[in-house]
């Protein structure tokens, strides 16, 4: 028996490239019958900060899914040396 | 153009929770005049591009209107005999108007009438402060009624349109609708008509081939490798379902999930029929519940564009199109370069999305070189790594407009770049097919990139490049020798062991000429997959077989972790205009219109399902297909033409939704889950299972799963 939780993104299609198409499984521990712990991805380089997709996959029936920001939700580096003269 | 002046960078992306707001917008409002200035903007001195392709009379872009004339379709003047006058109308003579007439009336209950055989039917005529109401009848029938009124005058507007009738003859009626409530407005109230455009029945797609091996086949045979099995006629799978419902409005080039209840669609600048500020739109928001429309405001041409979202949730949307086509040069839109274009599209998550928009910013963020099919890669620290890509716009690459380099957005002050293009030799080594390189984060930070026949791990942090082997058999898998790449599920399991698949592509020379090139050449059937671990890397790419060859296919990954492919071609090559043997224009034939499913996790030979529904639309160059939040599979676009076309392969609007089986079963639900979720961090999901779920196995054996460990173990 095994119940999942997948973290996806959905990517940016165009001419057949699914930018950043990613299925990340999360590790999740069961608390009751109702209540999933759920640990977010371990670092950017498993799943890069930004927009993804929580489904639950009970044997081979998913969810519907839910939109979550994985990261701390702020904008990437901005570095003035490379866009200063 | 340099990026040297980036002032409006930090306020942008630290842009989290909301859409942009308007007062940043600085479209300017793209009224026409009622005269022909337009024209003055002539662009003598641009290159050929679009597609390769440029048209006589590029020189002389005119207004873009949304009076078009699409192949398969025929346009009749407003003094056509077609159309039959009751009442007092007058001519109106402008070189603006199409054939330079229009004709028009002030008396309430005047009426024109067109009787025609086909399957649809579009009035195109003037807006503005003295144009009033008007009853529009089909077949007999008061189907709407038109406000031809607003604030300023306007041209060749579409102002009633009716596509999918039956094909046969219809008749079509518009009455001046001025009324006793309006008596007031209606002595200066008027209606006109420019011109009445009759779509003609589409011919019927051609017809499927039977077997795949029709196509004779274009590999060669590794020794170890098990010969394809070809299976004559699957049976249907159960539980499959495929819908056709809702239109696109702009031909979905570019489709991407934003909210739980919208997709975004970016398409090249053409005569859609949806618009917006009175002319053609080519973006648009896809309410994936209503499938109503929400057209966008883009300046530049974004055919060609690659997209991604950043860190905070905006995405970007890059690269593109100059702009000098003719008929979709707009005197609107004017100079706006779309090669070096970067659009923003703030997060926009709400069902309302009336506030939501496109905004570029030329002048101050740009790519700091052209790039026309470049691919957009999210890195781990929420910026995007932008690679190759042409520098201007065409149809195979070449040494000349190779622009093998890659960039950050936003930039990044790295590798004595400075927020320039750092060298990438790979991209250089790959011509010519390497367009639209395939590549994804692997989870050690560094970027696998697949492009030609060749494939490398690139280390953007020390930019070192790691050469794997070749793809097998001589299979060309990018643009345009279209495949397509995933990467296969991680999981903590094994340690997020990362392996690409790559499907489909061609094995033709991409040195040869197009017109040696023919629309009926072999796609491949191959897919290959590389772990990339040290062990994987060593064992080297593993070659399987789809049911059918396919060119320019779309592969998506379901949350179960199986793969629908789905869209393409069996034969020809991307792209239209340059082969011979064009279908239409296009450049490929034998449209696919099965999907098959792949499951990585079977054994070798057991991983192809065949038998899901099939579609009676091609979807060849420019269709997308994509996961939603719903757990279906939204399938649009197809469009191997310069401009909107009637005749196959045309530029498709109908949308289809793929079903898998779990759409119809009672489905676990996620009833409560954090808006975000941290690095490590936990945090609680609340889930209800169903009863019948509980205790259900997983079909298969699930290498993810080899060490043993239960991800989620549930207790009823």
């Amino acid at each position: 028996m095994r119940n999942t939780v997948a973290l996806m993104d959905l990517a940016y299609v165009t001419h057949a490239t699914h930018a950043n198409s990613r299925l990340v499984y999360l590790v999740a521990v069961p608390e009751d019958e109702h209540t999933l712990t759920v640990t977010g991805p371990p670092n950017g380089e498993i799943y890069p900060p930004g927009p993804g997709w929580l489904y639950i996959i009970a044997g081979d029936v998913a969810s519907i899914g839910r939109k979550v920001m994985v990261g701390n939700g702020e904008g990437p580096p901005v570095d003035y040396g490379a866009i200063k003269k | 153009m340099l990026t040297h002046s980036f002032l409006l960078m930090p306020a942008l992306i630290s842009l989290s929770a909301h859409c942009l707001s308007n007062e940043h917008s600085s479209s300017s409002s793209p009224e026409h005049e009622h005269s022909p200035a337009h024209a003055a903007h002539a662009h003598k001195s641009e290159p050929p591009a679009w597609n390769g392709y440029t048209p006589q009379g590029t020189v002389n872009p005119a207004p873009f209107t949304p009076y078009y004339v699409p192949d398969g379709a025929t346009s009749y003047d407003s003094a056509s005999p077609l159309v039959h006058y009751k009442g007092t109308w007058a001519d109106a003579h402008s070189p603006d108007f199409v054939g330079g007439s229009s004709r028009r009336t002030a008396q309430p209950g005047a009426s024109f009438f067109a009787s025609f055989t086909g399957t649809g039917v579009e009035w195109f005529g003037s807006t503005g402060p003295e144009y009033g109401p008007a009853d529009v009848f089909v077949d007999g029938r008061l189907v709407q009624r038109v406000d031809t009124q607003s604030e300023k005058g306007h041209f060749k507007q579409r102002l009633f349109w009716k596509f999918g009738l039956e094909d046969r003859k219809h008749t079509f009626k518009v009455i001046h609708a001025g009324t006793e409530g309006e008596k007031k407005h209606r002595e200066h109230t008027v209606i006109d008509v420019d011109a009445l455009v009759i779509y003609k029945g589409a011919p019927p797609p051609p017809p499927q081939p039977q077997h795949a091996h029709e196509y004779p086949p274009s590999r060669v045979l590794a020794e170890s490798e098990p010969a394809p099995v070809h299976a004559a006629a699957p049976p249907p799978v159960q539980g499959w379902e495929l819908v056709q419902k809702g239109s696109s409005g702009v031909s979905a080039m570019q489709l991407a999930i934003i909210s739980p209840t919208h997709a975004i669609i970016i398409d090249k600048v053409e005569h859609n029929p949806l618009t917006i500020d009175n002319h053609p739109a080519w973006a648009t928001l896809y309410n994936l519940e209503t499938h109503a429309l929400k057209p966008l405001h883009v300046k530049s041409n974004s055919f060609c564009a690659g997209g991604a979202f950043l860190g905070n949730g905006t995405l970007v949307n890059v690269g593109g199109n100059p702009v000098y086509e003719d008929r979709t040069a707009s005197a609107d839109f004017k100079q706006t370069d779309g090669l070096q274009t970067v659009r923003l599209f703030g997060p926009c998550d709400a069902a309302d999305v009336t506030e939501c928009d496109i905004y570029e910013y030329t002048t101050r963020i740009h790519l700091s070189t052209p790039r026309w099919y470049s691919s957009v890669v999210r890195v781990q620290d929420g910026s995007v790594l932008i690679i190759g890509g042409s520098k201007r716009g065409g149809w195979i690459n070449n040494a000349t407009t190779n622009n093998p380099t890659i960039e950050f957005f936003p930039p990044k002050y790295i590798h004595d770049a400075n927020g320039m293009p750092i060298h990438l030799q790979f991209l250089a080594d790959t011509l010519n097919a390497n367009l639209f390189p395939i590549s994804f984060l692997l989870p050690d930070g560094r970027i696998f990139i697949a492009a030609n026949r060749d494939a490398i791990i690139y280390d953007w942090k020390k930019n070192t490049e790691t050469r794997l082997a070749r793809i097998p058999n001589g299979v060309r898998v990018t643009y345009p020798m279209t495949g397509t790449g995933l990467l296969l599920p991680l999981a903590p399991e094994n340690d997020y062991k990362p392996e690409v698949l790559i499907c489909g592509g061609s094995t033709l020379d991409d040195t040869k000429p197009a017109y040696e090139m023919s629309s009926q050449d072999p796609a491949s059937d191959q897919c290959v997959r590389l772990l990339l671990t040290p062990e994987g890397i060593e064992r080297g790419w593993q070659v399987e077989h789809m049911p059918h060859p396919r060119l320019m296919p779309d592969a998506v990954l379901l949350p179960t972790g199986t793969v629908v492919i789905v869209n393409g071609a069996g034969s020809g090559i991307a792209g239209y205009k340059n082969v011979r043997h064009q279908v239409g224009v296009s450049n490929a034939d034998n449209p696919v219109l099965t999907p098959v499913l792949y499951d990585p996790t079977a054994p070798v030979g057991k991983r192809f399902t065949t038998g899901l529904p099939q579609s009676a639309i091609p979807r060849m160059y420019h269709s997308t297909a994509t996961l939603t939040p719903n757990g279906d599979i939204m399938i649009a676009g197809s469009n191997p033409n310069i401009d909107r076309s009637e005749v196959a392969y045309g530029t498709e609007y109908r949308v289809e939704w793929l079903r898998p089986p779990y759409m119809t079963r009672q489905r676990p639900v996620i009833d409560k889950a954090p808006h975000a979720i941290n690095f490590g961090e936990k945090a609680k999901v609340l889930v209800t299972i169903p009863d019948d779920l509980r205790n259900e196995k997983l079909k298969g054996e699930f290498p993810y799963f080899l060490s043993g460990v239960e991800v989620v173990q549930l207790t009823a």
